[in-house]
């Protein structure tokens, strides 16, 4: 298998030719030039932590080419609608397609084509970020000007099959007081694992107005012949809330990037994240955190389980300048290893130019299960295997009760304990004891 | 009831003087090839070592800078004098040590330390060793501590085995520097199940302009052994840069102890960019306690390989970070056999515009079973315009390793100095207490005569830190 990095990847497709193509009459032409001219520049990894530990390898995406798609948000029926979703929106490599529920209409939220020219914020430091605004070929914008939508939208993307690309953003925009909930369900037909031929990327692109609140999940649960890069940038208004929760489970590489602006006072956002790697699949993922404005509060918590020979990088830069008096920010970064050949990278770093502050820590811990926690659920009448189990699961647990619809949260706890039946039955021996 | 209040006379002043020294034999500024061949030539050196300094030197040029770590633009290498040498020989008996010399030890305490309570001392001034004893007692038993030039020569089969092991040539761009003009340092032999009762102590002065100071410490303690080796670094303050890039190597056989303690209080134009490295093998455990108040920029972070089964690591690494310095530290723990423990405590002041920053590694290799390891960072800053950084790296690569670390960055809390105050302290008294106490977790493990030093050096950087 060759191996190499993003960075060595030729993209036979990053080109100018292909960018013209996806800008039917030149609309957005501009952007994307510059957005291109970026990606061909910049390097791999543009933060300082220096690791080497940011190539994706195996992933043969080169004559992936993105296809021209429809810039328009079809209908959809309101059978698509999931039960207890307030709307739907539909991301395939077929196009983009949406129903709005009754209560997502009289709040007045709007779901559109994202317009050609719209900018991406972060495209000229970030070489993914490039990627995707130098060559998204679809768009969606959503918008809610005021008030609050208690059931959640559902954002169903589909990878795309092999030897294709999908590069899709999604642009959420918040007016000031409003509550919405969104659930991201990322994923595709099921595949044969190996070597990654098609690519999925992804740009979530989050303002929050004054005082608005937004719950966040998403499930990335990609079969494992894709590669998976994306970026998220959540810009805060004053008061503003985020609670994100991601699940990164499928897909043979993923590398992800998270971006949390704190520029409004008092805003402040609680992340979890879980990430479950088995077989050889490679996760890669850095959250950067800003507080630059008063009083902000960052929460961040991940969680890492690597099995067979999977290996988990996860990074984080939180970053206090001087304007960020006050500030309360956690950076937690937790690995377990269910193997022998797995391997877990935590990097929690952080920058801090603003003595006044009421919380600056970071910690991590990476270890196996806890002998004495599987006694003691054998003493309870548990097989060991059922005790090891109920251990993983637990460790997971607080990103699936984040998930504000309960369907999701069952969901996922399945597609997390069949990945775990799964790897723990190819490892009998390093798991008997 | 009246507190006394103890004034802290600086003395900071008493290190900052330069001698007008004739120096027997200097290089000119610069590095070439030619310089390599002209340090080795002088040293009247084997063939295999200036084969091996020009490898380095060829590493040294083809090798890119760091991007990472401090600002490293403003270091001119072709500013820097490579290779100062002050007098004849290395002298066994203070009194032959030549005047000039012997003065400035004399004003910095050195040959008083050794009487008190040292086993043995060495000096170095910029680039060679002017003084070595050791005490009789413990030179009976085969101890050996001596400048690393002479121990080539005298120990060769020693130094032959153990020498560039540690921290190849090819290491990193300061290693390969290093390899290629290092000159002086100390080498230390303790044999088989002999333990050193006393610290053995190297000090080591820049004194001359530009100076270059590169020196080379290979300390080899064989089985069962101890040692305790202290180390001590000034330099007058010139207007001008000056470079101390030193390679340590240390080897702890089966079941030896050290500990190797550094209080590194350069003056602020001293670029330190120093590759400290220890071998412990099976049950063996090494200890650095370092600390760094000087230099304009520090680059150092003191690692143990762990090689053998059960062995031990433990890094306490303090920096204070003042006006005009970066004090880029940390630790390095690198597992690669069973059972191996490891625990890494950092701690950073930054104050008056300060940059501390904490980097360091553990790493768990695979077949390392059963590592336990735990680290812990943290970070006070005094003001604003001071600057806090903290880069952990953790690779783990079994799946029974125990692994935890924490940080935390924070400011003095009020609560602590009002608490303080309201018992008579001024602010100031109040702070300097604090700080004392935030780098307690160093001073404890420092012989008490040194604890002390520290203490006043820290109060001493603290004086006017608040308003």
């Amino acid at each position: 298998m060759t191996r190499r990095a993003l960075a060595d990847l030729p993209l036979e497709w990053a080109t100018t030719d292909t960018i013209t193509t996806l800008s039917p009459g030149g609309a957005g032409l501009p952007e994307r030039t510059k957005a291109l001219a970026a990606f061909h520049a910049l390097p791999t990894e543009s933060n300082l932590l220096f690791t080497g530990y940011v190539d994706l390898r195996a992933a043969e995406v080169e004559r992936a080419a993105p296809a021209q798609l429809p810039q328009e948000v079809r209908a959809l029926d309101a059978s698509a609608l999931p039960t207890g979703a307030a709307a739907i929106v539909e991301i395939s490599s077929a196009g983009a397609a949406a129903f709005l529920g009754a209560e997502a209409v009289a709040a007045g939220l709007r779901i559109n084509a994202l317009s050609p020219d719209a900018p991406l914020a972060g495209a000229a430091e970030d070489r993914t970020a490039a990627l995707i605004a130098a060559l998204w070929n679809i768009g969606v914008s959503i918008s809610l000007g005021a008030g609050r939508i208690s059931a959640p939208i559902v954002i169903r993307v589909n990878a795309p099959e092999a030897g294709s690309s999908l590069l899709a953003r999604i642009a959420v925009e918040l007016g000031v007081g409003t509550h919405v909930s969104i659930v991201e369900e990322i994923g595709g037909s099921a595949a044969a694992a190996g070597v990654a031929t098609s690519l999925l990327a992804t740009s979530s692109e989050v303002t929050l107005g004054a005082r608005a609140t937004l719950s966040l999940s998403s499930i990335q649960d990609l079969p494992e012949n894709r590669a998976y890069v994306t970026v998220r940038r959540h810009t805060f208004g004053e008061g503003a809330q985020l609670q994100l929760a991601v699940a990164q489970v499928g897909a043979r590489l993923v590398r992800g990037r998270i971006d949390h602006l704190l520029e409004g006072d008092g805003s402040g956002v609680r992340q979890v994240e879980v990430v479950f790697g088995a077989g050889d699949q490679i996760h890669d993922l850095t959250t950067y955190s800003l507080h630059s404005g008063q009083k902000t509060v960052g929460d961040l918590l991940a969680k890492g389980v690597f099995a067979g020979s999977a290996r988990g990088y996860i990074k984080g830069v939180t970053t206090i300048p001087r304007s960020g008096r006050g500030t309360n920010s956690y950076l937690g970064e937790f690995g377990m290893l269910l193997s022998k050949t797995a391997r877990s990278v935590a990097i929690p770093s952080l920058w801090i130019d603003q003595p006044d502050c009421e919380r600056a820590a970071h910690g991590s811990s990476v270890g196996p299960i806890d002998p004495a926690q599987i006694f003691y659920l054998r003493s309870r009448g548990l097989t060991d295997a059922e005790a090891r189990r109920t251990i993983v699961m637990g460790f997971l647990e607080p990103v699936v009760a984040a998930l504000p619809l309960d369907a999701e949260a069952e969901r996922l706890r399945e597609v997390l304990a069949a990945k775990l039946d799964s790897a723990l039955a190819k490892q009998p021996a390093t798991l008997a004891s | 009831m009246t507190v006394a209040k103890e004034t802290v006379r600086d003395e900071r002043e008493q290190y900052a003087f330069h001698d007008d020294i004739a120096y027997l034999r200097e290089t000119k500024a610069g590095l070439t090839e030619a310089t390599v061949r002209e340090i080795s030539e002088t040293k009247d050196e084997p063939a295999w070592m200036l084969e091996y300094r020009l490898r380095a030197f060829k590493h040294f040029e083809a090798r890119a800078m760091p991007m990472w770590g401090g600002d490293l633009t403003k270091l001119d290498f072709s500013k820097i004098v490579y290779y100062r040498k002050p007098s004849e020989r290395e002298e066994k008996s203070w009194d032959d040590v030549p005047d000039q010399i012997k003065k400035t030890f004399e004003r910095l305490g050195i040959p008083e330390a050794e009487r008190k309570f040292l086993s043995g001392v060495g000096a170095q001034y910029d680039s060679e060793v002017v003084y070595h004893s050791v005490r009789e007692d413990l030179q009976k038993l085969g101890v050996v501590f001596m400048g690393t030039d002479q121990g080539m020569k005298e120990y060769p089969e020693i130094f032959k085995k153990y020498f560039g092991t540690v921290v190849p040539a090819e290491d990193n761009k300061f290693a390969a520097l290093n390899s290629a003009v290092w000159s002086g340092g100390s080498f230390v032999y303790v044999p088989k199940g002999v333990e050193v009762p006393l610290p053995l102590q190297a000090y080591f002065r820049i004194n001359g302009q530009n100076t270059g100071q590169f020196e080379r410490t290979l300390i080899v303690v064989d089985e069962g052994a101890s040692l305790h080796y202290i180390e001590g670094c000034t330099a007058p303050n010139w207007a001008t840069d000056s470079l101390h890039v030193a390679v340590v190597e240390v080897i702890a056989l089966p079941g030896a102890k050290v500990r190797y303690t550094t209080i590194q209080n350069w003056s602020n134009d001293v670029y330190n960019l120093v590759t400290k490295r220890a071998h412990a093998h099976a049950g063996a455990t090494v200890e650095w306690i370092d600390a760094n108040t000087g230099a304009q920029l520090t680059m150092k972070y003191p690692g143990i390989y762990l090689l053998g089964e059960k062995a031990h690591a433990e890094i306490v690494s303090v920096a204070v970070a003042s006006k005009g310095q970066h004090q880029d530290t940390g630790a390095k723990a690198v597992h690669l056999a069973p059972n191996t423990t490891s625990r890494i405590v950092g701690k950073s002041v930054c104050k008056d515009g300060g940059v501390a920053t904490y980097r360091g590694t553990v790493r768990v290799a695979p077949g390392a079973t059963g590592v336990t390891t735990s680290v812990r960072c943290d970070a006070l800053i005094l003001d604003e315009g001071s600057r806090s950084e903290t880069y952990p790296y953790i690779d783990i690569q079994e799946d029974d390793t125990s692994m935890s670390h924490e940080a935390t960055v924070g400011r003095v809390s009020d609560d602590q100095i009002f608490y303080l105050m309201s018992r008579g302290m001024t602010e100031n008294e109040a702070t300097n207490l604090i700080v004392q106490g935030f780098l307690e977790v160093f001073t404890k493990e420092l012989p008490m005569e040194y604890a002390l030093e520290f203490n006043r050096l820290i109060r001493l950087e603290m004086e006017g830190a608040l308003g």
